[in-house]
Formats: C-alpha cells, sequence, structure tokens
C-alpha cells in the first residue's frame, strides 16, 4: 500500500495545489467521510429508518453498508461453524 | 458445514493483499490447498502487492493457467464481462475443479459466486476462522480485525467491525 507521503506527492502534481490545500482538502473529505459513516453506523444499529438514511447520505451507501453488513454476516456464521 | 469445506479454495487478490496489509498472511495456512489462478498471482506478486516469499510460505498451493480461449467461452457463457480477469479465473477454476469455495472481498463477486453454488468468504471470514481453529485467540482476532479496518486496503466501516467483535463475542459466549 501506498505511503501518504506518496499519496500527498502524486496529489500535488496531479491537481496543481500546495501541500496545505491539500491537507485542508484531505481533512474536510475525511470528515465528510467519517459523518457518512456515522450516517450508515447509526442505520445499521437501527437507530435511524432505512429512508432517513437514505435520505442522509444516499441509496447507493446504504445498499453498498447493506451487501457489507451481509458479507460479514456470512462470514462469521460460516467460520464459528466450522 | 465442517472442516471439509478448508481442505481447498479458490483465491481472488483480495484476500491475499488485505491479509499480507496486516501481516496475517500465515492465517491462510487453515485451508489445505490454495488455488491461485494466474491473473491473481499477477494483479499480487506481478504488481508487488504481495511478496513471492509469502506466497511460498503457504505450504499447498496450486497455480493454474487457463487458455485464453477457455476463459473467453466460460466468460460468455456466465456473462462475466463486467468483472476483472482474476476474478472470472477464480470462478472458472471453483467450477472446473468442483472447489465449492472462493476467497474474495469483493461485493460482486460474492454474488456471482453464490449464484453459481460456490460459497464466498472474505479476510473477515479467514481471521474469525482462524480464531474457531485455534491459531488466534480471542484479543488475536480482534486485534487483526480492527488492523484490516484502519491498516489495509479492504474498504470496510467501523460499524461493520463493532458489529462483527459483537457478533464473535456474542457467538463465543454461546458455544
Amino acid at each position: 500500500m501506498k505511503s501518504m507521503l506518496n499519496y500527498l506527492e502524486e496529489l500535488k502534481q496531479d491537481t496543481d495545489k500546495n501541500e496545505a490545500e491539500i491537507v485542508t482538502m484531505a481533512i474536510e473529505t475525511g470528515l465528510r467521510q467519517l459523518w457518512k459513516e456515522k450516517i450508515l453506523g447509526r442505520y445499521l444499529k437501527k437507530e435511524i429508518t432505512r429512508d432517513e438514511a437514505i435520505e442522509l447520505v444516499g441509496i447507493d451507501l446504504v445498499e453498498l453498508t447493506e451487501k457489507q453488513y451481509d458479507a460479514m454476516k456470512e462470514d462469521v456464521e460460516w467460520a464459528l461453524n466450522l | 458445514m465442517g472442516s471439509e469445506s478448508l481442505i481447498s479454495a479458490v483465491t481472488d487478490a483480495g484476500p491475499l493483499i488485505h491479509l499480507y496489509e496486516v501481516n496475517a498472511f500465515h492465517l491462510l495456512s487453515i485451508i489445505k490447498t490454495i488455488h491461485i489462478p494466474h491473473a491473481v498471482r499477477m494483479e499480487t506478486v506481478g504488481k508487488d502487492r504481495v511478496p513471492e516469499s509469502s506466497l511460498f510460505s503457504l505450504q499447498h498451493t496450486s497455480h493454474s493457467s487457463i487458455p485464453e480461449a477457455t476463459m473467453r467461452v466460460f466468460v460468455n457463457q456466465h456473462g462475466l464481462h463486467s468483472i476483472h480477469s482474476g476474478e472470472r479465473e477464480c470462478l472458472y477454476l471453483c467450477q472446473s475443479l468442483g472447489i465449492p469455495l472462493i476467497l474474495t472481498d469483493d461485493l460482486s463477486v460474492r454474488k456471482i459466486a453464490k449464484q453459481m453454488a460456490v460459497k464466498p468468504i472474505g479476510s473477515l471470514g479467514i481471521v474469525i476462522a482462524a480464531y474457531r481453529k485455534g491459531l488466534l485467540s480471542l484479543p488475536q482476532t480482534r486485534h487483526y480485525i480492527y488492523e484490516l479496518y484502519t491498516r489495509s486496503s479492504l474498504f470496510i466501516t467501523k460499524t461493520i467491525v463493532d458489529l462483527a467483535f459483537q457478533e464473535l463475542n456474542d457467538t463465543s459466549r454461546t458455544k
């Protein structure tokens, strides 16, 4: 896996932005991502409804999360029944 | 389902890469024979994402090259145009060798595998199976699962990891 410094260097070259600008963008993007993960987490823990989750993060992410959850359940069930 | 399900599996690139990234490659030893298609080898060793020595460290691996013409027929027959060559070759080997288990972290491949009556298992399943087989303690299992979330390139969310821990704890208490 590439290191963060590799990512930073490539992004600097590709976007023509300086290090500080890229780090600012990264923080903003990271926060948005963490917020979406938090909403999806609340949905999986049944704290909010599917409709509310779709309204907040969109159906694509909700469906992806549902598939991941199903995959996790299948993996755990298979492994613990060996 | 019993230990017969660990006799052989075909692996996609994902679990090889993700388990290597968290220093858990050795856990693959729970499966007696691992079949690695040529395209998967190219995606992993060929792209320096997994060292050749790691593949050699697995006791029983089988490396398979599949003729292009054979793959073309298989892909057309099953409509597999949307997935990568490594994944197609994995599914081909499962079907042609009668192997019921595919290791993959790709959600699309999981769906197709199930349609072809092949059981898909991801990196998470391998770690928990290693726990079940006594290779890992519960804290070690939690460590590797958390590492898959924080250090590997596997896309998985914190909640999925937390829920996996919860399932593991609940089931461990009742077994």
